[in-house]
C-alpha cells in the first residue's frame, strides 16, 4: 500500500520540521479528512462508513487492503510461474537444434498452494503409481503363468 | 472499537462518540481543540456538546448542560473527550513498522 496515502506525522509538520502553527484556525482535522475519503472509498471502505462510522475501521480497511495487495502479488507470481513453465515446456517445438521435437505436456493440475491441496494431489499421485505398480504385476504374473502352463504341456508331451 | 462515553441521564440512554463527520461540523462552526487550552471554561462545554451530534442529534442544549454540570471526575471527562476527539484522526496515522529503530517511550509521573 502506498503509505504515503496514510496521513502521516511529517504532514503536521512545516518544512522546517517544527510544528506547523497549529494555534491558527488553518489546521483543521476535517480538511485531513476531506483529503483521505476519496483514498478510503477507493480501497473499498463505504461514504457512510468513513464519516459515520467507527473511526477506527479505517485502519482495518488499510491493512485488509495491504493483505490484498500482498495477495495479488501472489498470484501474479504464481501466474508468472505458469507461463515460464508452459514456455519450458514448450521449447522443443521452438528450438530448431532439438532432435526431440515433442513438447512436454502441459501440468495436470495446478501447483497445490495448501497444504491440503498439496495432501491430496500427493495421495492422488501415491494411488496413481500403486495401480500403474498392480498392473505391472498382473502382466507379470499372466506371463509367468502362461510360461509355467506351457512347461506343463511339455512336461506332459515326455511323460506320454 | 472508537472510544465512547456511555451513561443514563433522566432515564435516557446516553452514547457519546466523535466522528469524521461530527468533528467536520464542529470545526466548520468555528471549534478549534487547541482553544481548549486557552478557552476551557467555555471550549470544554463546546467539545461535550459535540460528542451528543453522533448519537443524539436533537437533544436540547439546556439537556447537555444540565448532564455537564451533573458529571463529576470533570478531569478524567476532559481527558476522554479530549483522546476520542483525536482518535479519528490518529486512525488516520500508520503505526511504525516494528524495528530495533523504534524509540521506547513511557508516561511519567
Amino acid at each position: 500500500m502506498g503509505s504515503g496515502r496514510v496521513t502521516s506525522s511529517d504532514s503536521l509538520l512545516s518544512a522546517d520540521g517544527k510544528s506547523k502553527d497549529n494555534s491558527s484556525a488553518d489546521f483543521r482535522y476535517g480538511k485531513t479528512f476531506e483529503e483521505q475519503c476519496s483514498y478510503y472509498m477507493s480501497i473499498g471502505m463505504s461514504y457512510n462508513d468513513y464519516w459515520h462510522g467507527d473511526c477506527w475501521m479505517a485502519k482495518y480497511y488499510r491493512e485488509a487492503y495491504q493483505k490484498k495487495l500482498e495477495q495479488r502479488n501472489n498470484d501474479m507470481w504464481l501466474q508468472g510461474l505458469y507461463i515460464y513453465e508452459a514456455i519450458c515446456n514448450a521449447s522443443p517445438i521452438l528450438n530448431p537444434m532439438s532432435k526431440k521435437h515433442e513438447p512436454i505436456p502441459y501440468r495436470d493440475s495446478p501447483i497445490p498452494i495448501t497444504e491440503a491441496q498439496s495432501m491430496r494431489q500427493k495421495k492422488e499421485a501415491e494411488k496413481k503409481q500403486m495401480e500403474h505398480d498392480k498392473e505391472i504385476m498382473k502382466q507379470r504374473m499372466i506371463a509367468i503363468n502362461e510360461r509355467l502352463k506351457g512347461k506343463e504341456v511339455d512336461n506332459g508331451r515326455r511323460t506320454d | 472499537m472508537a472510544k465512547q462515553i456511555k451513561f443514563t441521564y433522566d432515564g435516557v440512554d446516553y452514547t457519546l462518540e466523535f466522528t469524521r463527520a461530527t468533528i467536520q461540523q464542529m470545526e466548520n462552526e468555528g471549534f478549534v481543540i487547541d482553544d481548549v487550552d486557552r478557552k476551557p471554561m467555555t471550549m470544554i462545554p463546546k467539545l461535550f456538546a459535540g460528542a451528543f451530534r453522533e448519537h443524539h442529534r436533537f437533544t436540547k442544549q439546556e439537556t447537555i448542560s444540565a448532564i455537564y454540570d451533573a458529571m463529576p471526575n470533570k478531569e478524567k471527562l476532559l481527558k476522554t473527550l479530549g483522546e476520542m476527539y483525536n482518535e479519528p484522526m490518529l486512525s488516520l496515522m500508520d503505526e511504525p513498522e516494528k524495528s530495533s529503530k523504534n524509540v521506547n517511550w513511557e508516561v511519567d509521573g
